[in-house]
């Protein structure tokens, strides 16, 4: 089975997301920019879903940097989570190599079916 | 449990918590539609596969009655009473006053006996020993009486097995099972000796209840008044007799039976009994129903097909003109469709659709028609209408639906339809000519850009009404306007061409190439038809003779016949007078005949078809699978060939029920010895279906467009020095 992170500073919507995806994939979970990049060197997930939002020192955009210009974790299938109305967040989420975005609220099936495609499973 | 996380989350409020949740919810009805879909899709196909199986076991079961011969033997073995059906399976003349023993291969001898001595299951496969001395492997079943009284003769089928993909599998299984046959032997007077358990299963009657009573006055079989001392007054002379009759049950109710008698003859060659067998169609009625439904019906869309379409367009026409009031007929193409096609993939082009379809569905009327006639063409009929402006305004409606973007998957498609409207009686009062003009109005609703609706009008067509039309179509046989192409069938595995179809094409000096369709119904109502097809015939076998001399390896030339020929009595003489004048054999000629007019005039169409085809000429179902088709009535057909509709062609890559209904009938027409010919082929993904199928020749833009003699000369040079290379 495949492995996903999850990362997002709100423990609801973790709680959320893992019970889409739980039983498709195996899950891990971080609440903050600095344990996500942790987690990623550590555990080498095949896709990390990422929330842009997240207050203490690093954002989302950090972390996603960070993962798709190290060598050993580019290939991770990245998916920001955005909030509505920021279209300049979305151009910069491309820019900075993310894979995918979702506008929240997001649609779980289409959480599901970027998955799919990505990274299968 | 996810009801413990709500409260707590509920109880930490976040708004953009309840806005997730919201969309999940969202999310929830969308999948519980999207399964609501499946299931239908699932039962849907559940029933076509039903049908499909049924249609199979009917196949099977008409094939083993096709090839099987029955014997009787006295207890000890010796044969005292067999069908022609069984000499011929032995090559012998007579096999009465032979040991059954002396027929049967050593090695197969013990089980025999066992059958014999009742130990056994009473079918069983052996080796038959032909006259030529060969072996045969065949299914051997005795067949056990219902009645108490002691039995004095033992009655047999036989079976040969052939090397056949069919037999050999799914039948094994069919025959182990109790027969699904009523069976009856009669004596010479007709009178009822023996019947067996399945006779009294499907009819409910007890054997004695039927005992002693003639085979064509039992209560089981209801025959039309007359026709009773019709069938037994031939029975001698014809030894034998099959067709549908109604069958009745001892608790009164009817069904459709199909009833096959065959004479049995004793040591003297006499006949000495009747062997006598029916089936119980009802379910097979249903699932022709089922079938005649998906050959209606588009799969995509679920809208009517093009040949529902035809049949609604007669009726609302036929019904329009007793009301007085007006027709409209719209053509719909959308605009930009095959864009779209080509830059996102079919999945989406089909999306858009069915999209399309449904909305045009939600502007019309419960009594009006909107019909997917192939490809992106869509067809509206709106019957009983008091203005003009009443279509227009139901055209509006269509555009108007069809105005906001079509979502498919992530993808905004815009997609406008044109609409050409042509109106009863305004345009035209007949079927051809209203769908000609709507289609020409639909040309200039695209010319104009596309999204619109545009009325037809006279400058649409450069030539002018349907008066002119006829005088000028009178002329065109003495003025040498009509002239013939040819296309080619090639066998299945492409190795040669058999033969060409013959089709007829007009030349106007000032309309220039009018087609078929627009002349043949012409032909039809003037009467000209019977001269026309006269020349048809003439033509084509003219030049078939020519090719013949010319040492052109075509076998045969196949022509068109209408409904109007066919009704002329004369019409048998008129062929073979053609035929002889050219010189052909009868074998170079081929007739081709639509189900449908072979169907609604089966008796007068019977014979003069049978008096054709004994001077060697054959006869091929056209359009087959577009009709309704009695099953059963179909294996009395004097015919040879069946050719399946371009639509099934057309489908049979995308569409599963499309491939299993041409692959039925390609199933069904082995079963009966015919060939089956695919029109309208065009790739090569068809064409490999199709091999696998069975077909066994193939007609269409892939091998060859209609072409003249010269054009099809100089092709077949070509084709002849590819294969030599």
């Amino acid at each position: 089975m495949k492995k996903i992170l999850i990362v997002d500073d709100q423990a609801d919507i973790r709680r959320l997301i893992s019970l889409t995806l739980g039983r498709k994939y195996v899950l891990l979970e971080a609440g903050d920019g600095a344990s996500a990049i942790s987690m990623v060197e550590a555990s080498r997930p095949d896709a990390v879903i990422l929330d842009l939002m997240m207050p203490g020192g690093l954002d989302g955009f950090d972390v996603l940097t960070k993962i798709k210009s190290d060598e050993s974790t580019r290939t991770i299938c990245v998916v920001m989570l955005t909030a509505k109305g920021q279209a300049s967040d979305i151009d910069s989420a491309i820019i900075k190599g993310a894979d995918a975005y979702l506008i929240k609220p997001f649609s779980p099936l289409q959480l599901t079916r970027i998955l799919q495609e990505h990274i299968g499973g | 449990m996810w009801t413990d996380d709500f409260s707590q989350c509920a109880a930490s409020a976040g708004k953009n918590i309840c806005a997730q949740l919201f969309r999940y919810a969202e999310d929830v009805q969308a999948l519980l539609a999207e399964n609501d879909d499946l299931q239908r899709k699932y039962v849907s196909l559940d029933r076509t596969y039903r049908s499909i199986s049924e249609y199979r076991h009917l196949l099977a079961t008409l094939m083993r009655t096709t090839a099987e011969g029955y014997l009787s033997t006295d207890l000890s073995g010796k044969v005292v009473g067999c069908t022609h059906s069984a000499n011929l399976i032995f090559g012998r003349e007579n096999l009465i006053g032979i040991d059954l023993f002396c027929l049967i291969a050593e090695a197969s001898r013990p089980e025999i006996l066992a059958i014999m001595n009742g130990g056994n299951a009473p079918v069983s496969t052996v080796r038959l020993v032909h006259a030529d001395g060969r072996h045969i492997a065949a299914r051997v079943r005795l067949v056990s009486s219902a009645s108490d009284r002691p039995q004095k003769v033992i009655h047999w089928i036989v079976r040969p097995l052939v090397d056949d993909s069919i037999q050999a599998s799914s039948l094994e299984n069919e025959y182990a099972e109790p027969l699904s046959e009523g069976l009856f032997v009669t004596n010479l007077a007709g009178k009822v000796v023996t019947v067996n358990a399945t006779f009294c299963r499907i009819t409910g009657y007890e054997a004695s209840d039927v005992l002693g009573l003639h085979m064509l006055n039992m209560n089981s079989t209801v025959l039309g008044d007359g026709v009773l001392e019709g069938v037994w007054g031939q029975l001698p002379v014809t030894g034998g007799w099959q067709g549908e009759v109604v069958g009745r049950r001892k608790d009164g109710e009817t069904f459709p039976e199909w009833l096959s008698i065959n004479a049995v003859r004793g040591s003297d060659g006499n006949v000495v009994g009747y062997f006598g067998t029916f089936h119980d169609l009802s379910g097979l009625q249903e699932s022709e129903q089922c079938l005649s439904r998906m050959a209606y019906y588009d799969v995509l869309t679920g809208l009517p097909n093009r040949h529902l379409f035809n049949d609604r367009l007669r009726m609302a026409l036929s019904n329009v003109r007793r009301s007085g009031k007006r027709m409209g007929l719209f053509f719909i193409d959308l605009d930009r469709f095959k864009q779209i096609n080509d830059s996102l993939g079919h999945d989406v082009g089909d999306e858009l659709l069915i999209s399309v379809a449904q909305r045009i569905k939600s502007v019309i009327r419960e009594v009006d028609t909107v019909a997917r006639l192939g490809g992106d063409e869509f067809s509206v009929i709106l019957p009983n209408l008091s203005d003009p402006q009443d279509a227009a305004m139901v055209a509006g409606k269509i555009l108007e639906a069809c105005q906001p973007a079509i979502h498919v998957g992530s993808h905004q498609l815009l997609s406008s339809p044109s609409i050409g409207i042509a109106m009863f009686p305004e345009n035209g009062d007949d079927e051809s000519s209203l769908l000609r003009r709507a289609d020409l109005a639909m040309y200039s609703a695209k010319a104009e850009g596309g999204n619109t609706y545009r009325f037809f009008e006279q400058g649409n067509e450069g030539e002018s009404d349907r008066l002119t039309l006829e005088t000028a179509f009178r002329a065109a046989l003495k003025r040498d306007e009509l002239y013939l192409v040819y296309q080619p069938q090639m066998a299945a595995d492409c190795t040669e061409i058999v033969g060409v179809e013959a089709l007829m094409r007009w030349r106007h000096p000032e309309f220039g190439d009018v087609s078929p369709n627009v002349f043949i119904p012409i032909a039809e109502w003037t009467g000209v038809i019977t001269e026309i097809g006269r020349w048809l015939i003439r033509t084509a076998c003219r030049q078939m003779a020519e090719w013949r001399d010319a040492g052109i390896p075509i076998r045969r030339v196949a022509v068109n016949v209408s409904p109007r020929q066919l009704r002329d009595q004369n019409f048998p003489n008129i062929v073979i007078d053609e035929l002889r004048a050219s010189g052909l054999p009868g074998s170079a000629l081929e007739l081709e005949i639509t189900e449908s007019e072979l169907m609604l005039y089966p008796e007068a169409t019977l014979n003069k078809l049978a008096e054709i085809r004994s001077y060697g000429i054959s006869i091929a179902i056209d359009d087959f699978g577009t009709g309704y088709s009695n099953l059963a009535r179909l294996r009395a057909l004097p015919i040879d060939r069946i050719k399946v509709d371009r639509s099934f062609v057309l489908d049979i890559e995308a569409d599963t029920n499309a491939n299993a209904i041409s692959a039925c009938i390609v199933t069904l027409a082995k079963a009966m010895n015919l060939e089956v010919v695919a029109e309208g082929v065009e790739t090569n993904g068809q064409l490999e279906y199709l091999l696998r199928q069975g077909c066994d020749l193939i007609q269409g833009y892939l091998f060859g467009r209609p072409m003249t003699p010269e054009v099809l000369n100089t092709w077949f040079h070509e084709e002849d020095g590819e294969a030599q290379r």
